[in-house]
């Protein structure tokens, strides 16, 4: 049954059936050809997940995102960042860098960041007369680090597959995001100096800047704020997103004052949407998942690999290895609620925790958001740099060194991860 | 994608959708966001909290997704893998567009007959302070997977004619509604 599945939903994704809808035939087809599973489990399997109170906290924390990145705060965090960074070697890239993981803060969504940090720094960039494949390619990588520093919705999602804490999580996602941000900002300096490419020269605004740090603190009290509030129970996982969309509300319309019935109208659409596409892939994944585990295919894996590979370091490298060529196909919340079953009882086996599990996950399978063939940040951003996908991808492999660096010490140095 | 040219505006069945959607957004997401904060708030303030704070925002969410998965739809936004598809030609990619949106249709037209058959078990469920029937929530479900195959069935027929709504991201395949979307990732 598992092989059906995995057949039917590689034909209906290569015909471009969107994936919730190709998770969803895949699992009909499962139910079709099999008498022992009633197509009413699968609709409860479905049901039940939009009967979850922590998943509540998505379309707060998108509302959260949507409200902050679409105003003044955007303008003020670039601004502070370019008069801090943008004259240095591979400055501009940095900015993109520095700006991606502040905005990690107030987002939980790599798609989001890369959009509004594009549309905000490409111009300047062309103007600089900067590479515009190297800039698309800095920014598709530095849009990830959106996912692993709190508040991260792939984290949220691998906490309710695997039972561990929201709290626990992104707390550990904290240094690995900051590793990834000196990483990539490294490798801007680098092929900067290397490539002598262009960097700002305009003298700063003393006034501005005062101005642009004023209003750009929220961005860093944010995420501050969402880990102190879970590591010390003040609220739950759901409460504290409401309160960060209350904060942002407060925010926009008392500091930016740029909140309109406009821009909260288009925030609400904007975040139920984004809430919209990424519910129906876990809903499609839940019963995808449930068939799986009636198979027994997690089971069996977990068994093959501990009769099969005996150390440790071969364990969580066959699982880095899977979770990146699987990474490059699978849409990454489908990818996170269907390896996470699979992957639990095999880091379990070897003495790893779900913490550390779930970081190396997330890690992981944002490299496949800027890998082909199905890179999303990577479309995103060279759509706007108006450069070829190829061209953006021949400008990645710094970026791919220090990604593949700070996965390999998530996976092998527990002590990377906060706790 | 270039297997159809023409634009057309949406249709008075697709504007409708995107009302209620909009409204369905609105309504719940304004109503979770008030008794969830007035609850944490309340429970910070007095050391009381509302018994049923927990339980009408969990009511409500399946609306709020429904109407995002709604809306998502008609606006092409559910993320798929079009690189293939692109490499066809226009003529046959017309037809394989067609072919997944009828198939679409079709599971979706399942899902809605096995949801349909479970109204009557699950309506004896009831929430525990509320006492609402759990058949509400698999009807919202229902309902949102009677428009998903609706509109489905809409871009079969808009994919046949080769024309595009006015709003769509690109045209033609499912694929191609919403491949660089995703706002989860």
């Amino acid at each position: 049954m598992s092989v059906l599945i995995l057949l039917v939903f590689l034909g209906a994704a290569a015909l471009a059936v969107p994936v919730a809808h190709a998770l969803l035939l895949a699992a009909l087809a499962a139910a079709a050809t099999n008498d022992r599973v009633p197509l009413d489990l699968l609709v409860q399997q479905m049901v039940a997940q939009v009967q979850s109170f922590p998943l509540i906290a998505i379309p707060f924390f998108m509302l959260t995102g949507s409200l902050m990145m679409g105003g003044r705060l955007g303008q003020a965090i670039v601004g502070v960042l370019t008069a801090l960074v943008g004259r240095w070697h591979g400055g501009p890239a940095q900015v993109s860098v520095l700006s991606s993981t502040m905005f990690g803060g107030v987002s939980g969504s790599a798609v989001a960041d890369a959009s509004a940090i594009g549309s905000l720094l490409m111009p300047w960039h062309r103007r600089l007369g900067y590479p515009m494949a190297f800039s698309a390619a800095s920014l598709a990588c530095a849009a990830t680090i959106d996912i692993i520093i709190p508040p991260s919705i792939p984290l949220i999602l691998y906490a309710l597959s695997s039972n561990a804490s929201i709290a626990a999580l992104f707390y550990a996602g904290i240094l690995p995001g900051l590793m990834l941000c000196v990483g990539f900002m490294a490798a801007c300096w680098w092929v900067g100096k290397r490539r002598n490419l262009p960097r700002e020269t305009a003298p700063a605004d003393r006034a501005k800047f005062r101005r642009d740090l004023l209003l750009s603190l929220p961005a860093v009290a944010l995420p501050v704020l969402i880990v102190v509030f879970l590591r010390f129970g003040i609220a739950t996982p759901t409460e504290v997103a409401v309160l960060a969309a209350l904060f942002s509300a407060v925010v926009s319309a008392l500091l930016y004052r740029d909140l309109s019935l406009k821009r909260l109208h288009q925030a609400i659409l904007e975040a139920g949407l984004a809430t919209g596409v990424v519910l129906l892939v876990i809903m499609a994944s839940a019963a995808i998942g449930w068939l799986l585990t009636f198979d027994q295919m997690p089971q069996n894996i977990a068994q093959w690999v501990q009769h099969n590979v005996s150390t440790r370091w071969m364990v969580i490298l066959l699982m880095n290895v899977m979770m990146l060529f699987l990474g490059m196909f699978l849409d990454l919340p489908a990818a996170v609620l269907l390896l996470t079953p699979v992957f639990l009882p095999l880091a379990q086996a070897i003495g790893m925790d779900a913490v550390q599990l779930g970081l190396m996950m997330v890690v992981n399978l944002a490299i496949g958001l800027y890998t082909p063939p199905v890179g999303t940040t990577l479309f995103i951003t060279s759509a706007l740099a108006r450069v070829k996908v190829g061209q953006t991808v021949r400008e990645l492999w710094p970026f791919y060194i220090v990604a593949l660096t700070v996965l390999g010490i998530v996976s092998y140095v527990p002590a990377s991860i906060l706790r | 994608m270039s297997t159809a040219t023409a634009v057309v505006g949406r249709n008075a069945f697709e504007r409708a959708v995107v009302l209620a959607c909009g409204a369905v957004l609105w309504l719940t997401t304004c109503v979770i966001f008030v008794i969830l904060a007035t609850n944490t708030l309340l429970r910070y303030a007095s050391g009381s909290s509302l018994q049923w704070a927990n339980e009408v925002p969990e009511l409500l969410f399946p609306w709020l997704v429904m109407a995002g998965v709604v809306l998502a739809a008609e606006k092409g936004a559910h993320i798929a893998t079009v690189f293939l598809v692109d490499a066809v030609g226009a003529g046959l990619r017309r037809h394989i567009a067609v072919a997944s949106w009828l198939g679409v249709a079709a599971l979706y037209a399942v899902l809605v007959r096995a949801t349909w058959g479970m109204l009557e078990i699950v309506h004896d469920e009831r929430s525990p302070i509320l006492q609402v029937p759990g058949s509400v929530t698999y009807a919202c479900v229902m309902v949102g997977m009677v428009l998903i195959a609706a509109l489905a069935l809409l871009a079969a027929w808009r994919a046949w004619r080769g024309v595009r709504a006015s709003d769509d991201a690109q045209e033609g395949t499912p694929a191609a509604q919403g491949s660089a979307q995703g706002s989860a990732q």
